[in-house]
This record gives structure tokens, C-alpha cells and sequence, in this order.
């Protein structure tokens, strides 16, 4: 990835660290304001539970994505953390990139399958008006998608480390 | 033939560093094509992470304790508890154990109890003529004490697994979180008068500035643990008010917290959110296969051919658990095999709360075991100290522990008593 400003990669990166912020603070917000309204005014907005709840499934997901970005997903680093570096540890990257990839590549296919059925005969309705439920569904085949590019990308820069035998 | 090849490959990757998360998912994806069912169900399981509000703690639980530590609410925090307990034998360290615990409840054994707050008492305890040895033991330590305590994150994800009001879990977790306090500081003080450690003398002054300076956040835990154990919040509640609290406190009134800072804050959080949460819903994708093909149940038959007391069984679960805090994390133990268990404990007669609070208080422990214990590494990063020397230093500290664990274990009023009275009501 270059450093120019206007780099497709970098724009990309801003937008989702954006969207980070932007639901989180929307979520303080929101969940802030459902206590206000029922404390103080004795009132409830009926949509503000369920959309909170689809904005915890979006940053779960923003949240992954940047994980991904930044290859720093929960891993068990049991064995990984004693092999010496070099052609082994290399190729091992390359064994879980790939498995990372080819998983999340079933989860885009699975996930989209999901939003598919709901969008086609939309069961669970509208989460708030004007907000159908299968636009909430199509954040998780974007999401995996995503993820599956950038493990994609990870397993090309360990087969290049893995064959040179150094770090790329 | 196929599927045992399929489990040995994702085994290896999943020792070699896969995310975890696509292991899990990887589980399920393979379950549900063997048995002939549309791996669209694993896009539904995914998706009901979306199905259940008590998980907005998390995120806004989480938030809300990074923004505390990147702020200067740390060095008010330790600055008042100086001036209010500094004059007792032992005073820094004891309080060193409780706002280790407290602030460990908020920010759920992330570390960042032993970044945000162990850089300024590690310096602080030697200088009182604390051994180096015991400042570094108790740093790491404190980084994961108060796991037991509401709102810590943990808490909140095993009663969200087995379907257990949270606000049972707090209260069961309220006393032997205390325990565990009670013996660290209680070593302190001896540790203390034998090492004939400075104390500062008590000075109104002194106590009137720091509360003055901290006057925004000393409210804090008080509204949130008092709305939660006085019933006036739902924990949801209460954690939108932390969030809240914590946000205009830090940006708008102290303002330490500069927008792209905030932002900053924001990334770090809720990629760790991210990373736990999509665990928790590949790991209901796969438990739910599990379950299904009721593997509960067979672990059940296997390890009933010899263990047929419940006592025997709590020996093997502690030990058990003992080796699983050393290779895996807490968020990820939790998932795995909170599931699988639950039903097995059940049928040794053991309750559900008093199992999870068992749970958390030996997953605690391996926080500070090697090899690949989360805090040894955390403190060894920050402190710049060689890992040996850190777990040496743990050493007195794990064996505590490990009593507290004990008696934790063997005996259940410790955490049901609080239940059965106060509890039950949601």
C-alpha cells in the first residue's frame, strides 16, 4: 500500500475508521437518549432498541474489518510464538492466511445466501422505518468480503516471504 | 476419513495462528455441509449477534474504559488514593490492589489496567521502598483482578452464553471478587510492615486537592456500581451512562481527549470489540452444531467412566481450566467451552452462576502463568523487564490466587449466598 493521499487503499482505510466512530458515538447517543426519554419524559422511541442492536452487529463488523487490516485478529499463539523466524514461520502464515481467506470466503457466500432469502421475500420487515431488516443483513457479506480480499492479500505476501525467504 | 483429516487442519491452524474466529466458523461451516444442511444457517447464526441487546455492554463498557486510560484519570485516580489511604502500613499497595480491581472490572482484563494504570504505581511502590520484585508482581496482578466485579466484560459474556441474568452473575461475583482483594492485601500489609515501606502522613489539604481534581470521575463507578446492585439501571442502561459520562467528562469538560485522539481511541477499542464479538458469533455458529450433534452429552458419557462424584468433578475442572488459562485467552476460553461444560456441570449438580464465577476466577490466574500468559507479556512490554523475572515476581501472587481459587470452588454459598437473596430479580 503507497502513502498518497488519494491512494483507493488509504481513502478506503479512512472510510471505515470513520464509520467506526460514526456508529459508536451514534450508539452512546442513542442508548444515552432511550434512558433520557424514559426517565425524564416517560416516553420510549420504539425504534431505538433495535437499531442500537443491528448498530452492535455493524461495529462488530467495522471492527473485525480493521482487525483484519491490521492482521491483528485473536489468535492462539501457542506455537507460533516460539518458531524461529524464517522459512517456517513464513509458510505457516501462509497455511492460516489462506485457511483465513477460504473461511471467510464461505462466510460471504453463507451471508449472502441470508440476505438473498430476506431480500427477496422480506420476513423480518423494517427495523425502524425506512430501514428494512435486509439492509442491516447485507453489512455481513460486505464485511466477509472484505476480509476475504485482505486475507487474500495476506496469503500472497507470505507465499512471496515463504519463497524468498525473508520478509516482503 | 475426510472429516478427521478436516479436524486435523483446522486444529493446526488454529495452534499456528489462524484467527480464531475462522476456526470456529470453519466448524460450523463443515458441520452443517457433512449433515447435508444449507450453510446458510451459519449466516443466520452470525447474524443474531444483532438478536440480543445485553451485548451493547461490550462495546460501550469497553469505550468507555480506554477513553478513562488514555485520559489523565489514571494519575488523579492514584494521586487521590494516596492521599486518602498513603498513611497506612501497606496503604499504596492496598490501594493499588482495589483501583487495579476496580479499574480492571471497568476495562475487563484487556491490559490496559497494567498500561494505563501499573506505569504510574509501579514507580510510585518502589519508591516507597516497595522490593521491586513484589511492585512488578503486583502491577501484573492487578491487571486482572477484578474480573469478578460488575460490569467486567467477562461476566457479562458468560451469562449471555448460558442465558443467565447478568445481574446474577455481578452479584454472585461481588464476594469472592472481595476474597481475592481481601488476601492480596492482606499479603501486602505483611509484606509491608516487614519491609518497613514510607507512608506519607495524612494531610486534609493533600485529600481536598485530589478529590477537587477528580471530581468528575469519582462519581462514576459509584452511580454506575450503585444504579446496577440498587436496581435503578438495567446493566444496558448503566453502560450507556459510563459511555456516555465517560465521553463528555474526558472531550468536553477536561477536554485531554482531542478529537482525533477520540478517534484514535475509537479504533483501538472497537477493533478489540470487533475481534471478541465476531468470535462470540462464529463460535455460536459453531456451538450450535456442536450441540445439535449433542457433543455435550457424549463428553458426558466419556468422562463419567471415572469421575462419578461432584467433588472429583470440580478437582478435574479446576485443573482443567488451570491448563486452558495458559494457551487460551479469556474472550475465546469463554466461548469455547463455556457452551460444551454448562450442560456437563449441570449434571454433576453444579449451578450454572457458581460454574461461571469458577470459571472467570481460574481463567484470572491464566492471565499470570506461562507460557503465554496475556498479562506476563503485557508487563514485560511495558516494564521492560525479561518475562522470567516478571513470572518470578508473580509467583507469591499465583499461589494466592490459586487458595482464593480453592476455596472459590468448594464453596458455593461464596458466590450463591448474595443470589439467593438479592438476586433472581433480573
Amino acid at each position: 500500500m503507497g502513502d498518497k493521499p488519494n491512494n483507493p487503499f488509504v481513502i478506503f482505510a479512512k472510510i471505515e475508521d470513520g464509520l467506526l466512530v460514526l456508529i459508536l458515538v451514534g450508539m452512546v447517543f442513542l442508548a444515552f437518549l432511550q434512558i433520557v426519554l424514559r426517565n425524564v419524559f416517560g416516553i420510549g422511541l420504539i425504534w431505538i432498541e433495535p437499531l442500537v442492536r443491528q448498530m452492535l452487529l455493524w461495529i462488530a463488523l467495522a471492527g473485525a474489518m480493521v482487525a483484519t487490516r491490521d492482521h491483528n485478529h485473536i489468535t492462539v499463539d501457542a506455537v507460533s510464538r516460539f518458531l524461529p523466524p524464517g522459512r517456517i514461520k513464513f509458510a505457516s502464515g501462509l497455511l492460516c492466511d489462506t485457511f483465513a481467506a477460504i473461511v471467510c470466503g464461505l462466510l460471504t457466500y453463507s451471508t449472502f445466501l441470508v440476505f438473498h432469502r430476506e431480500f427477496q421475500d422480506p420476513l423480518l420487515g423494517n427495523i425502524m422505518p425506512g430501514l428494512p431488516h435486509w439492509a442491516s443483513l447485507l453489512a455481513l457479506p460486505i464485511a466477509f468480503g472484505v476480509m476475504t480480499l485482505r486475507f487474500v492479500r495476506f496469503s500472497f505476501l507470505s507465499l512471496r516471504s515463504t519463497l524468498k525467504g525473508e520478509a516482503s | 476419513m475426510t472429516s478427521i483429516l478436516f479436524i486435523v487442519l483446522i486444529l493446526a491452524c488454529l495452534f499456528l495462528g489462524a484467527p480464531v474466529f475462522c476456526v470456529f466458523a470453519a466448524a460450523a461451516l463443515w458441520g452443517w455441509h457433512a449433515d447435508g444442511t444449507s450453510v446458510s444457517v451459519v449466516g443466520t447464526d452470525l447474524f443474531r449477534l444483532s438478536s440480543n441487546f445485553v451485548l451493547i455492554t461490550i462495546p460501550l463498557f469497553t469505550f468507555a474504559g480506554y477513553l478513562l486510560g488514555e485520559s489523565n484519570a489514571p494519575t488523579r485516580l492514584v494521586k487521590l488514593s494516596r492521599a486518602f489511604f498513603g498513611w497506612m502500613p501497606g496503604g499504596l499497595a492496598i490501594m493499588s490492589v482495589i483501583i487495579c480491581s476496580l479499574f480492571t472490572a471497568f476495562t475487563g482484563a484487556s491490559g490496559v489496567t497494567i498500561v494505563a494504570l501499573g506505569a504510574l504505581l509501579f514507580p510510585a511502590l518502589v519508591q516507597d521502598k516497595y522490593s521491586e520484585n513484589f511492585s512488578l508482581g503486583l502491577v501484573t496482578t492487578g491487571g486482572s483482578l477484578g474480573l469478578l466485579f460488575a460490569p467486567s466484560v467477562p461476566l457479562i459474556i458468560y451469562g449471555v452464553i448460558t442465558e443467565t441474568p447478568i445481574f446474577d452473575m455481578f452479584i454472585a461475583g461481588a464476594l469472592p471478587g472481595v476474597l481475592m482483594v481481601i488476601v492480596l492485601c492482606t499479603f501486602s500489609v505483611i509484606i509491608a510492615t516487614r519491609a518497613k515501606t514510607e507512608r506519607s502522613p495524612l494531610q486534609w489539604k493533600a485529600m481536598g486537592e485530589a478529590l477537587w481534581e477528580a471530581k468528575w470521575e469519582v462519581p462514576l463507578p459509584f452511580v454506575v456500581l450503585g444504579g446496577i446492585y440498587g436496581g435503578v439501571f438495567a446493566v444496558s442502561e448503566a453502560a450507556a451512562v459510563t459511555a456516555f459520562w465517560a465521553l463528555i467528562v474526558e472531550v468536553l469538560i477536561n477536554r485531554e481527549i482531542s478529537l482525533s485522539q477520540l478517534k484514535q481511541v475509537v479504533r483501538e477499542s472497537m477493533v478489540m470489540v470487533g475481534g471478541i464479538l465476531i468470535i462470540m458469533a462464529a463460535a455460536m455458529a459453531s456451538t450450535n452444531y456442536f450441540i445439535d450433534i449433542d457433543v455435550p452429552s457424549m463428553i458426558f458419557d466419556f468422562i463419567q467412566g471415572f469421575v462419578s462424584t461432584k467433588i472429583m468433578f470440580l478437582i478435574l475442572l479446576n485443573i482443567f481450566l488451570f491448563g486452558l488459562g495458559m494457551i487460551l485467552d479469556i474472550f475465546s476460553a469463554l466461548v469455547v467451552v463455556v457452551p460444551l461444560i454448562t450442560p456437563i456441570a449441570q449434571e454433576y449438580g453444579i449451578n450454572t452462576i457458581h460454574l461461571g464465577i469458577i470459571f472467570l476466577a481460574n481463567m484470572q490466574i491464566g492471565y499470570l502463568t506461562p507460557p503465554l500468559g496475556m498479562g506476563l507479556f503485557i508487563s514485560s512490554y511495558r516494564f521492560d523487564k525479561g518475562i522470567l523475572k516478571i513470572t518470578v515476581a508473580c509467583l507469591p501472587f499465583i499461589a494466592m490466587l490459586i487458595g482464593s481459587v480453592l476455596i472459590i470452588t468448594y464453596w458455593p454459598d461464596l458466590s450463591l449466598f448474595l443470589v439467593r437473596v438479592i438476586g433472581g430479580s433480573g
